[in-house]
């Protein structure tokens, strides 16, 4: 059973945090690799995030609220 | 005065599009500082003033202040991007040797009234060449303003004073603040003068001189400084050029202790003048030296985790303090 | 002038060749940009994707000792140079098995034991030090050939003009490579010069100027052999205008707004990296079995070393007082 932990994307150069704005998959859902897992805001952009693995999705975060760029804000559990 | 609350990014726009709306004399020049490349303080703008007015130049610093310069000469106001602050060697020349100089050179006949903003990439693991906070050098030239604001009000008020000063000056935006919010007067007749201070936040036991990015963690050290029962004032210089001298002397020397924090690079830094001149002014007075919290002597590193040990942190200014209010070696966390 | 290959074509194993270092690079920027984009890899990118064939080339035309000096967009000329991927990984990555330890960053790898000297972060800034190495070879008497890569928008800066004039003036062993991607950022080459093209530049230097189809492995072979000949027999320098084009923007996560749709679609009907492959297989030089091969194998050395890079141990904080000064003696380090 390995883990991939989620964590906020540097989504360009100059930002260091970002807002998370929507959770697509919900707490205890399932996500394949690609799909869209999560929305996140930077004071120019809101851009949607694919996963980055397969599996169960844990969220740790709390949506409305601003992280460092590299936070973990979740795991995807994936069944090996 | 109405206000609205906004992002540093959105005041630097709005200054910036107010000058282009009040005055035929202002146009913008840099690199993709037009639609739809433009990202920064810029957007927009070309879109509402033209691409003539709002000028995309090839990647050429160098000639992109020269002809600013050129442009001022002849009675415009041009305000011109360096995109990023390490960039701006390449076109030190331009600045050094003719904008600072030439009303002296010329005996008053030929200015240069030019305004050059460009932008501080520190703190966001862009490497050495892209990240460095270079005010000192520009402090050291006679006639060159140096403006470095910290906060959205303080951005739209100050860059609006630059565009319209008639000596030339160097506003550095720094990359971290450009999300930070806050209340700004929406009236395009509002600035704020050059050479101005402001106390961001009263204290009795300590005055923490700053300016730019340092503004957040001074204002941060001196909540913890609270709880540990220190006063902390926070004086935010706001531009360096011209200093707001008498402002610093009326703080420090009613707190007799004040620690100088900054981004840019400690040694031989701007705190090194300040600490300077307070220490000649005030030496009598003073219950400790003055103190520098500054970025450490090294490049920039690539990795961000190395990058942030450079920077000023709430620890090493609040060991700053605890050293200058005599507390034992032991109390003083962190190295200072 | 329009390069046309009239030599004869390359032999089989350099046609192989090219495709592998092709497949490697595109395979190190997909999973690179995977990763960032999904936030499993946090660092700062600015993706060659688009530009393979012109590095392929450097590496199939130069030798490990001579040099070059590449910039912030150089992943694909690393791996075509020879620098293994853990250490270019490693260095983006903030690892101590990156090329500087993690000190470096994306932006500045170096490696002279493939001769590559050095990686530029600001625009136009690497032509006047390949000048310097140049000049340091024609010194010593020996046929080293220094390759300087740089963007359409460095032949705006005054440096590229300086490093162009000496290079000519002295003569010197030195190539001078514009990977002309068609963008200097977020503008479009035709906005940021009055000539039609980036070869016709050279006449102003006294040094012959060839635009190739950069996109064109076999056509870029040709042109890059005949400039580095011509630069190690004493002829002097070349400019070459290497057309091609970038498809993941200036930094990653560039939303290219500024790239017409209809353009970013025909630039990827001609991505040189499955073109390539398919003049293989089309001329037989290449079975489609051993296609796959080269594919899969890239893929896998690419996965492989990421593993060894995420496992690696960070770049350790005492490096940050480490290389500033050879002694640091009396310096505030």
């Amino acid at each position: 059973m390995s883990e991939f932990t989620i964590r906020i994307p540097r989504a360009s150069v100059a930002i260091s945090e970002a807002t998370l704005v929507e959770q697509l998959v919900e707490e205890g859902g399932h996500v394949n690799e690609g799909e869209p897992l999560f929305a996140i805001a930077t004071e120019k952009v809101e851009t949607e995030i694919a996963a980055g693995a397969s599996g169960t999705v844990h969220w740790t975060s709390e949506l409305e609220t601003v992280y460092e760029v590299g936070a973990e804000i979740g795991v995807i559990q994936a069944e090996d | 005065m109405d206000e609205q609350v906004m992002s540093q990014r959105e005041a630097l726009n709005l200054a910036l599009d107010q000058a282009l709306a009040a005055d035929e004399r202002v146009l913008l020049l840099g690199e993709d500082i037009a639609d739809p490349g433009a990202s920064g303080p810029t957007k927009g703008l070309s879109t509402r003033y033209g691409a003539d007015r709002v000028l995309d130049t090839p990647i050429s610093e160098a000639a992109i202040l020269g002809a600013a310069i050129g442009m001022a000469m002849d009675g415009f106001l041009p305000v011109a991007e360096i995109m990023i602050m390490d960039f701006i060697g390449i076109a030190a020349d331009q600045l050094i040797n003719n904008a600072a100089k030439l009303r002296f050179m010329t005996g008053g006949r030929v200015t240069a009234p030019i305004t050059v903003r460009t932008q501080v990439y520190g703190g966001l693991g862009t490497g050495a060449t892209h990240s460095q906070s270079l005010e000192a050098w520009f402090m050291h030239i006679p006639g060159l303003k140096v403006i470095v604001p910290a906060t959205p009000r303080d951005a739209k008020g100050l860059l609006t004073s630059a565009i319209f000063d008639e000596d030339p000056c160097l506003v550095l935006e720094t990359i971290r603040l450009q999300g930070q919010r806050g209340p700004v007067p929406l009236d395009p007749s509002f600035s704020i003068p050059l050479g101005q201070g402001e106390v961001k936040r009263p204290g009795t036991d300590v005055t923490l001189v700053t300016y730019g990015r340092g503004l957040v963690e001074s204002l941060n050290a001196a909540a913890a400084l609270e709880a540990e029962g220190v006063s902390a004032e926070v004086l935010d210089l706001r531009t360096l050029v011209p200093l707001d001298v008498p402002l610093l002397l009326e703080c420090v020397s009613r707190t007799r202790r004040a620690v100088v924090v900054h981004d840019a690079i400690q040694f031989a830094g701007p705190g090194a003048e300040i600490a300077a001149m307070v220490q000649e002014e005030l030496f009598d007075v003073l219950e400790a030296p003055v103190l520098r919290v500054g970025a450490r002597f090294v490049p920039n590193p690539g990795s961000a985790a190395l990058e942030a040990q450079v920077y000023p942190s709430v620890d090493r200014i609040v060991s700053a303090v605890r050293r200058t209010l005599g507390k034992p070696a032991a109390e003083v966390g962190g190295d200072v | 002038m329009e390069n046309d290959r009239q030599g004869a074509a390359p032999s089989a194993d350099v046609q192989r060749r090219l495709y592998e270092l092709m497949v490697l690079m595109k395979a190190a920027d997909d999973r690179l940009s995977k990763g960032i984009a999904s936030g499993e890899l946090q660092c700062v990118y600015w993706p060659p994707r688009g530009q393979e064939a012109i590095a392929a080339a450097v590496g199939v035309c130069l030798r490990t000792d001579d040099q070059l000096v590449t910039t912030y967009r150089g992943l694909h000329d690393l791996i075509g140079k020879g620098v293994p991927l853990v250490e270019i990984y490693g260095e983006m990555l903030g690892r101590q098995v990156g090329a500087s330890r993690g000190k470096g960053g994306t932006m500045h790898i170096a490696r002279p034991e493939s001769g590559v000297a050095m990686s530029t972060g600001i625009v136009g800034a690497g032509p006047p030090v390949a000048v310097g190495l140049a000049m340091a070879a024609q010194r010593k008497g020996i046929d080293r050939v220094t390759v300087v890569s740089f963007g359409d928008g460095a032949t705006n800066t005054g440096s590229f003009h300086e490093a162009a004039n000496m290079a000519a003036l002295w003569d010197l062993p030195v190539v001078l490579l514009c990977q002309n991607n068609l963008y200097g950022e977020m503008t479009p080459v035709e906005h940021t010069m009055k000539v039609e093209t980036i070869a016709e530049r050279a006449q102003a230097y006294g040094m012959p100027g060839v635009r190739v189809d950069g996109n064109d492995p076999l056509a870029m072979v040709a042109a890059l052999e005949e400039a580095v000949d011509r630069a190690r027999s004493g002829g002097g320098p070349t400019l070459l205008d290497c057309v091609t084009f970038r498809f993941r923007g200036h930094y990653f996560g560039d939303p290219m707004a500024y790239i017409p749709a209809e353009q970013m679609a025909a630039a990827q009907l001609a991505d040189p990296v499955p073109s390539f492959r398919a003049a293989l297989a089309s001329t037989g030089i290449c079975s489609e079995h051993e296609l796959e091969e080269l594919d899969q194998a890239a893929v896998a050395a690419v996965e492989e070393a990421l593993a060894t890079v995420l496992a690696a141990e960070p770049a350790s904080a005492d490096e940050l007082s480490r290389d500033v000064y050879a002694d640091p003696t009396n310096c505030p380090v």
